[in-house]
């Protein structure tokens, strides 16, 4: 999907297409997605200058209904950093993405451990797999109330944390203040998934300071 | 002609009563959306801890910060202006009700 201020479309394109077997189309937000699509990526950067909050006028778009009826027909959905925001604040997954406690936009490569390896995005995966992904962000700080959380977290619907490079989630590798060290969720089904962290730029080991593409395996997994 | 004339100002003072009643005004309506208390509040502990407190203002014990929207609305009354911006912010998710606590005054 491309709405007005989305600036990984193009990076998202790229790395889907990279994989065999896939066709990637960008698509306008009000254009679409038809019915036809197998996937559907709402991709990072910014959306209608983000007023209000990340994600939540971009929640109102036409294609967030289509989006919808896909997700309820088993389409897998994965929103990046701002299509995250975007699938929160339309209701699609729960919780709030609140601004990062250091008041900063943070940017850097980050470690993530794959906490649920069921979802269509993680079935390459394995549980406890530490993925090198870069974030950029400002209001990436998941909170849910205590009795929301519990449920997602006892539904295994936390899909990643932020770890250190030995798996260990703690305080010290968390970069935002995110609860609970949470990276990215998925909604009870598994099939909408959305991370802060940018798997597209991840996807090409030139691209990785580490040579590593896991970003790819999390690509692969979805259209597998 | 004169007993013409006041049966004619009558129903036309009763008129513009009812006139009066069902022409809309505009009403100015603040909505103040903020953190819920168990949600952290970084930008308000940070004007609290690193401005306020710091300066002397030693009476004052907390700061939340938060977003306000001002609306101007047609209603009939303010009953009705503040029920039209509750239901907007509601279906609109103007704020995100897993985080987010909303103040309306009219």
């Amino acid at each position: 999907m491309r709405f007005p201020g989305s600036n990984c479309d193009l990076d998202a394109v790229r790395a889907l297409g990279a994989i065999k077997g896939v066709r990637a189309r960008l698509v306008w937000h009000e254009d679409g997605p038809s019915d036809d699509y197998d996937a559907v990526v709402l991709p990072g950067g910014f959306s209608f200058g983000d007023y209000l909050r990340a994600g939540a006028i971009a929640a109102r778009s036409p294609a967030i209904g289509r989006i919808r009826r896909l997700a309820e027909r088993g389409t897998p959905v994965l929103g990046i950093c701002n299509g995250f925001q975007t699938l929160i604040e339309a209701g699609l997954l729960p919780g709030a993405l609140l601004r990062n406690s250091s008041l900063r936009f943070v940017c850097r490569w980050v470690a993530v451990r794959v906490e649920n390896d069921r979802t269509p995005f993680t079935r390459q995966l394995k549980k406890g797999d530490v993925l090198r992904i870069p974030i950029a962000h400002n209001e990436g700080r998941f909170y849910a109330p205590a009795r929301d959380l519990r449920r997602i977290t006892a539904e295994g619907n936390v899909a990643f944390r932020y770890c250190d490079m030995d798996g260990r989630a703690s305080a010290s590798s968390n970069p935002t203040g995110t609860l609970d060290n949470i990276a990215g969720i998925c909604n009870r089904e598994g099939n909408v998934l959305g991370l802060m962290p940018h798997p597209e730029r991840a996807a090409d080991g030139t691209l990785s300071p580490f040579a590593t593409s896991d970003g790819a395996r999390i690509l692969r997994s979805m259209v597998s | 002609m004169l007993k013409i004339n006041m049966s004619m100002e009558r129903p036309i003072k009763i008129a513009a009563q009812n006139l009066r009643k069902i022409v809309p005004r505009l009403f100015e309506v603040s909505v103040v959306i903020s953190n819920k208390a168990g949600a952290n509040d970084p930008e308000g502990e940070t004007i609290f801890r690193d401005l306020v407190a710091k300066s002397g203002f030693q009476q004052v014990k907390r700061i939340r910060s938060g977003k306000c929207l001002s609306v101007s609305v047609e209603a009939r009354d303010g009953e009705s202006a503040r029920r039209l911006v509750t239901k907007m912010c509601d279906e609109l998710r103007i704020y995100n009700p897993a985080a987010h606590s909303i103040r309306i005054e009219v």
